[in-house]
This record gives C-alpha cells, sequence and structure tokens, in this order.
C-alpha cells in the first residue's frame, strides 16, 4: 500500500471527508473500555495520566511513556503519532470510510500572507455540536477563544527552532538543539530542545489555557487536535532536516538503538521501535509522508551557529542571589556578573553569551512568561525581549516522585548580541537585570466532553513558578 | 567527546563514555571511589585478614573499637556511594567558575559523606547496644538480606529511588556557593540513604567481603542508570548472594 499523505488541515477541500471521518473514529475510539489498547483513553494515557489513576498491570510499560525535554522528543512522538494513525485508520475503514485516512497537520505558523486562517482552530474543532445536534467528538476543553481564536502571536508559532544546525547538545549552559538534549529515557525535566519549546510547548499551553487539557501532558492527549499539533512538530523535524546537509540526526547509537519503546498498531497488537526506525516515514509502520514540506523561506538561512560537543566548557559569568519566585504580572531579579575567569575566557569577546534558567519548578498551569534583559544602571533602560519561558509539563517536571526526582524544567536563551549592546562583558557592567512578564493563560471552559467528565473533575493546584538560579554562561 | 549533562535525568552509565578521563567525574567521583576500592582490596595484604565491609569493633580499645571501623566505612561509602552521585556532581562542577570547581564539588562531597559518616555511627551506636550480627549467625544474616531483598520490591525504594535522580540548584559564588555545596551535598546523602542503606546493610555481615560489595555496587549502579530499574531482578541477585552466604 502507498504511503499515506498527511496534509494541511487548512488546505483541505470543502468537499475533503478526513476530518468528519476523524470525528466519527473519535467518537468510537471513545466508546471503547480504558484496558483496550485501541480506545480513546489508553491512547492518551500512553503519553501521560491524571496523578492517582492507577495503571493496570497489562499497561506497565505502555502508559506515561512520553518523552519531553529530551532527544527522544521527536522520535517518540513519531512512533506515538503513526501507532495512533494507524488505529484511527483501521476504525475509519471499518465504518465504511477510506482506506488511506491520513492524520492532517495544523500549520499554524505558515504565513497569514498565504494563509490567513492558520492560526485558527481548524472549524471542525470549535463548535460543541454538529449540524444535527450532537455532540462534536473533535469538540474539547479548551480555553475559552471565540471563533478558534486562541491569540496566537509570532512568540507562540515561530518556527525559530529550525536554524539550529544541531539536533543535540549535552555541553552545560548552552541550548539543547533543535531536538533536545542527550538523556536516557526521559519522562520529562530539564531544558527543551528549540522546537519543542516553540512552538510545541507554546501551542499547548495556548490552547488549552488554565485547565484544558492540552495545558497538561498528563491529559493533552485526550484533546483531538493534540494529534494535528504533533503532526506538524513531527512534519517541521523533515523541515529541518531537508534544509541541507549540515542538518542532521544524531548519528549515535545511544539515540539511534539503545532505548526501545512500546506501543500497540492499529489492531491493537504490542509493537517497539527505536530511534533508528523512525528516519524514514514511509517506512514508520503502514508509512506516511507530508504534503509539501517546504524547504526554508530564506534564501540563506542564517543558523544557530551552535558549540558542539567537543567544544570549550562554557565559562560562568554570573548568577541571581537566590531563587527568584515569580509573583504578580511581572517579576526583575538582578543577575550579579563576574569576568569570566577561566582558560575558556582567554579570547577578549566570547564568541557567544547564555542565559540560564535552572530549576524552574511549580505547580498548576500558570502559563508561559516573556523574558526581558536591561542592564540597570543604563542611563536609558530599555528592556530587550530575549524569548519565552514555557511552563508546559512544570508540575510534572516538580514531582520529586518521579523519575527525574523533580529537578523541574530548564531553559537557555543565547544573548549574545544583546550581550554585545549592553557591553555584559566588560568590568564596569556589574550587574544585569532579568524581567519575567506573566502572559497569563486564558480561562478553559468548565466542562468536557461527557465520556471524559471524570478528567476534567481533577482539581488543579494553585499556578505557582520559582526559578530555583539564572545564571549566564560564555563560550 | 563532550560531557554527557542534562537537568533531568542524568544516569550515571554516561560516564562510561570516551572523554572521561579528563572529565569533572573521573577527578571528583571515579578516582576518590577507585581509590576507596584499591585500598579496601589492598588492605589484607597489610594488615591481615580483616572485615573491611563493616563498621563493627575489631578490637576492644577505643582505636579498635570506634576509630579503625569507622574509617573502614567511609572507605566503603566512598568505594560505592559517591559513584552514584556522579550526576549531581558533574552538574555542581560544570555550573560553577572554572577557580571554584574543585572548591564546590570537595564541600558537596563533604556534605554527602557526612551524611554516611553519621549513619554509620548511628549503626555502631545502636550495634554496641544491640549487639552486632555475626556472620557466622544464619538467623541475623538472612533477616538483613530478606529486608533488604524486600525492600527492593516496595513502592518507597522506587520514590526514594526516583529522588536521587534530583538535581537541587546551587549559588557559584561567594559563602552562599560554600553553603549551597555543602548543603546540596547533605540533602543528595539523605536521598541515597534512603534509598541504598537496607541493601548495604546485608555487606555489612557478609563473610564473602568485598565480593558481596562490588555485587551490591553493581546492584545499585544499575538501578541508579536504569529509567524503568529492575528492582525484582536487584532482589533476585540478593537472593542468590544470600544462597551464597548460606553455602
Amino acid at each position: 500500500m502507498a504511503a499515506r499523505i498527511r496534509r494541511n488541515v487548512w488546505k483541505l477541500d470543502r468537499s475533503d471527508e478526513t476530518l468528519a471521518w476523524y470525528g466519527k473514529a473519535v467518537a468510537a475510539l471513545i466508546r471503547r473500555p480504558i484496558e483496550d489498547p485501541s480506545s480513546w483513553r489508553y491512547l492518551a494515557a500512553v503519553h501521560g495520566t491524571p496523578q492517582g489513576m492507577a495503571t493496570p498491570a497489562s499497561a506497565r510499560g505502555y502508559w506515561d511513556q512520553c518523552q519531553h525535554q529530551s532527544w527522544f522528543f521527536l522520535p517518540w512522538h513519531r512512533g506515538y503519532l503513526a501507532s495512533f494513525e494507524a488505529t484511527i485508520a483501521k476504525t475509519v475503514k471499518d465504518l465504511g470510510g477510506p482506506a488511506d485516512w491520513a492524520l492532517p497537520f495544523w500549520d499554524y505558523s505558515e504565513s497569514l500572507s498565504t494563509e490567513r486562517n492558520a492560526r485558527l482552530l481548524p472549524s471542525a474543532f470549535v463548535e460543541r455540536t454538529l449540524g444535527d445536534g450532537s455532540p462534536n467528538p473533535l469538540w474539547s476543553r479548551r480555553a475559552r477563544a471565540p471563533g478558534g481564536n486562541f491569540e496566537l502571536d509570532d512568540t507562540a508559532v515561530s518556527t525559530g527552532a529550525l536554524r539550529f544546525t544541531n539536533f543535540t547538545n549535552s555541553r552545560p549552559g548552552v541550548p539543547s538543539g533543535f531536538g533536545g538534549p542527550e538523556t536516557g529515557f526521559n519522562p520529562g525535566g530539564g531544558d527543551n530542545g528549540g522546537i519543542e519549546s516553540v512552538p510545541h510547548n507554546r501551542i499547548h499551553v495556548k490552547i488549552g489555557g488554565d485547565s484544558g487539557f492540552m495545558s497538561d501532558p498528563s491529559t493533552a492527549a485526550l484533546d483531538p487536535i493534540f494529534w494535528l499539533h504533533h503532526a506538524n512538530i513531527d512534519r517541521l523535524w523533515e523541515v529541518w532536516r531537508n534544509q541541507g546537509p549540515q542538518f542532521q540526526d544524531p548519528s549515535d547509537e545511544r539515540w539511534l538503538t539503545s532505548v526501545v519503546f512500546q506501543m500497540h498498531d492499529g489492531d491493537g497488537r504490542p509493537i517497539t521501535f527505536r530511534c533508528a526506525d523512525m528516519l524514514d516515514t514511509t517506512k514508520v509502520l503502514h508509512g506516511y509522508t507530508y504534503e509539501a514540506v517546504p524547504v526554508a523561506q530564506e534564501a540563506e538561512l542564517e543558523s544557530v551557529e551552535m558549540a558542539m560537543a567537543g567544544g570549550a566548557r562554557p565559562e560562568f559569568g554570573g548568577e541571581s542571589e537566590g531563587p527568584v519566585v515569580l509573583t504578580g504580572p511581572t517579576t526583575k531579579a538582578d543577575v550579579v556578573l563576574v569576568p569570566p575567569s577561566g582558560l575558556e575566557a582567554a579570547t577578549a569577546e566570547p564568541r557567544h553569551v547564555y542565559l540560564n534558567l535552572e530549576n524552574i519548578t511549580g505547580a498548576g498551569i500558570p502559563g508561559d512568561y516573556l523574558v526581558y534583559i536591561d542592564v540597570p544602571d543604563d542611563d536609558q533602560p530599555t528592556a530587550s525581549f530575549i524569548g519565552v519561558m514555557t511552563t508546559f509539563g512544570l508540575e510534572r517536571a516538580s514531582d520529586k516522585s518521579l523519575s527525574h526526582g523533580g529537578s523541574g524544567l530548564s531553559q537557555v536563551f543565547e544573548i549574545t548580541e544583546l550581550a554585545s549592546q549592553l557591553k555584559l562583558s566588560e568590568a564596569n557592567v556589574s550587574r544585569l537585570k532579568v524581567t519575567f512578564v506573566r502572559e497569563g493563560v486564558a480561562k478553559a471552559d468548565a466542562d468536557a466532553p461527557a465520556e471524559l467528565a471524570d478528567y476534567a473533575a481533577v482539581q488543579r493546584k494553585p499556578a505557582n513558578v520559582t526559578v530555583g538560579k539564572i545564571s549566564l554562561f560564555y563560550d | 567527546m563532550g560531557e554527557n549533562l542534562s537537568i533531568g535525568i542524568d544516569r550515571p552509565l554516561a560516564f562510561l563514555r570516551g572523554g572521561v578521563l579528563v572529565s569533572d567525574v573521573a577527578r571528583f567521583a571515579m578516582l576518590p571511589a577507585a581509590s576507596a576500592w584499591a585500598i579496601i582490596l589492598a588492605l589484607p595484604f597489610f594488615v591481615g585478614p580483616i572485615d573491611v565491609c563493616t563498621a563493627r569493633p575489631i578490637g576492644e580499645d577505643l582505636v579498635s573499637r570506634y576509630l579503625v571501623p569507622q574509617l573502614l566505612w567511609i572507605l566503603m561509602v566512598t568505594a560505592m556511594m559517591v559513584p552514584l552521585a556522579a550526576p549531581q556532581i558533574k552538574i555542581l562542577a560544570a555550573r560553577s567558575p572554572t577557580v571554584r570547581r574543585s572548591r564546590s564539588v570537595s564541600l558537596f562531597l563533604f556534605g554527602f559523606l557526612l551524611r554516611w559518616i553519621c549513619v554509620g555511627v548511628g549503626i555502631a551506636a545502636a550495634a554496641d547496644l544491640i549487639g552486632w550480627p555475626q556472620s557466622s549467625n544464619r538467623m541475623s544474616v538472612s533477616v538483613l538480606y530478606l529486608a533488604a531483598a524486600t525492600w527492593q520490591l516496595t513502592e518507597f525504594k522506587k520514590r526514594a529511588l526516583n529522588r536521587c535522580h534530583h538535581v537541587a540548584p546551587a549559588r557559584a559564588l561567594g559563602r552562599a556557593a560554600d553553603r549551597d555545596a555543602m548543603c546540596n551535598g547533605w540533602l543528595h546523602g539523605r536521598y541515597c540513604v534512603s534509598s541504598c542503606l537496607l541493601t548495604m546493610l546485608p555487606v555489612s555481615t557478609s563473610k564473602l567481603g568485598p565480593v558481596a560489595m562490588a555485587a551490591v555496587f553493581a546492584l545499585l549502579l544499575a538501578e541508579r542508570a536504569d529509567h524503568r530499574p529492575k528492582l525484582g531482578l536487584s532482589a533476585f541477585v540478593l537472593f542468590l548472594l544470600w544462597i551464597n552466604e548460606m553455602a
């Protein structure tokens, strides 16, 4: 059978029935008991389960397996999507639909000049009921967004991560590349790869709001839009690889073959896979391709030149005076700067400067934070935006009982250009001011699809966030 | 090769990678542990037969009764426990200024070992009161093995093990850096004691000496290295060790 073709959801013809069949299949899966590997709730539990939900013995090793803050993020989710797509496709076929059903993707990053609706939730997902008054299976518990407008701004849909030339990076103090940091099997905690941070994390929290399914990894996959969102992230991996020969997946056996993941195929039979099995989409389970994987828009893409493993150790350049508790809409913290002192500081001007947010812990769904830097003793303070601190998965990453020990999330921003403008590496600049502006989260609908009401009943903890330490590294 | 470091689950097996000889882990974790192993293995050749794996008295005078056992205990925990703290040591070293790196890691190790020393003193004090279990006493040896194997199968063990992957933030400058490094070592020592102590206790009565030490060390290292630790297998290995003890 030819590989399925995943299409842009906003480019589907009016007469196209892909989403109609998706809705019918979702309705069928949602009625199945949770013990059934092809049920909606089982498939969602593979990604994560709410605290307190017991894992049946038969599901051990299958539930709570999502890989986040890890170089396994992309390949694991690729296998997960394929498993899901196979299940939906089989159900569609069983219901009398087409045999080649494929999961569409939602390209919210597409230029508004070519698709003015790109940032709107596809209309089939917006309304609670269908034309005949029956419940819409594609509706879910999300942030309230009239007309499907979740106000996705440029910071939420940015594909700046495509500029990373390295897939991973494990050197301390520097960003983790496009795909994420080197880890073992990792269910969360640590720093995100570029693509995971934005747009992945941003979209999750924007869609989920303060208590919607998408805001929490343990419920995210209950929302039918989750799968279109992840199909887009998966597509962006293909886009990244297609940019040129320097955009390479890891060749390390520890990534390719050392970790085995397990799921079920469309018939509910157990399957296993490694990252090496995920490199060619036409050979992933039933095989698929993406419609029009575009090459980068820029003729000469300015890549984020990363110091690859094997380079010199980044040198410490400053830190906050203690943990920073983010309260209220704006929180400011000072970073005490020290001149680079190690051998690595031999060159007068650092090649790269990185701001690290370490041990970000907390609870609830606080939403994301816009981060700005400035020099406090500057005569004309003009804080400059350096990026977004995303908090998707915060509570899970802070849970000390889980296998990462609750160290929390971390985030790294490259601020080389700004650091040069602010003359941070010069001895007369002693402090850097970091400002966190809480973006806030939209209120989510109180109710959920009837079959999933028990998930919505879980009380969320009040939101709080603490950044364990802010530090600066020179490279 | 660069260093493998991440804040999330940074598994100790990563230090088996190339380039490790020049890394912080080699300097700060592997070197002291290897030295402790060397002393433990060499000691019987210099001082004659000695039970190197215990905190038990080896004589009646003050030195033999208290000091030597504690020194042996420190050797044992340095050999077995310090490598398990490799991820925390790596991260602390990486996030410290070059000029403070050795100082911060040394303070971390001091806090970490201090926790284990306190435990050793506690064990010695308790055993002084109730009597040391003898390796010839099959009942007491069996009870310790049974407790260790049972512990491996409990949910408490799993939670304690998870906490061993915690990496606390530490400041890098001034007295605050010294305090944080030592406190983090002390804290990590607590997590490590919670997870490993019961598994360590049978070693203290074992007539297998360094062989039992090496076997338990391998178990503890493997369970730290694996996201899905096979704690049932650990319990089975302890059972096999017990069989060997009884033979």
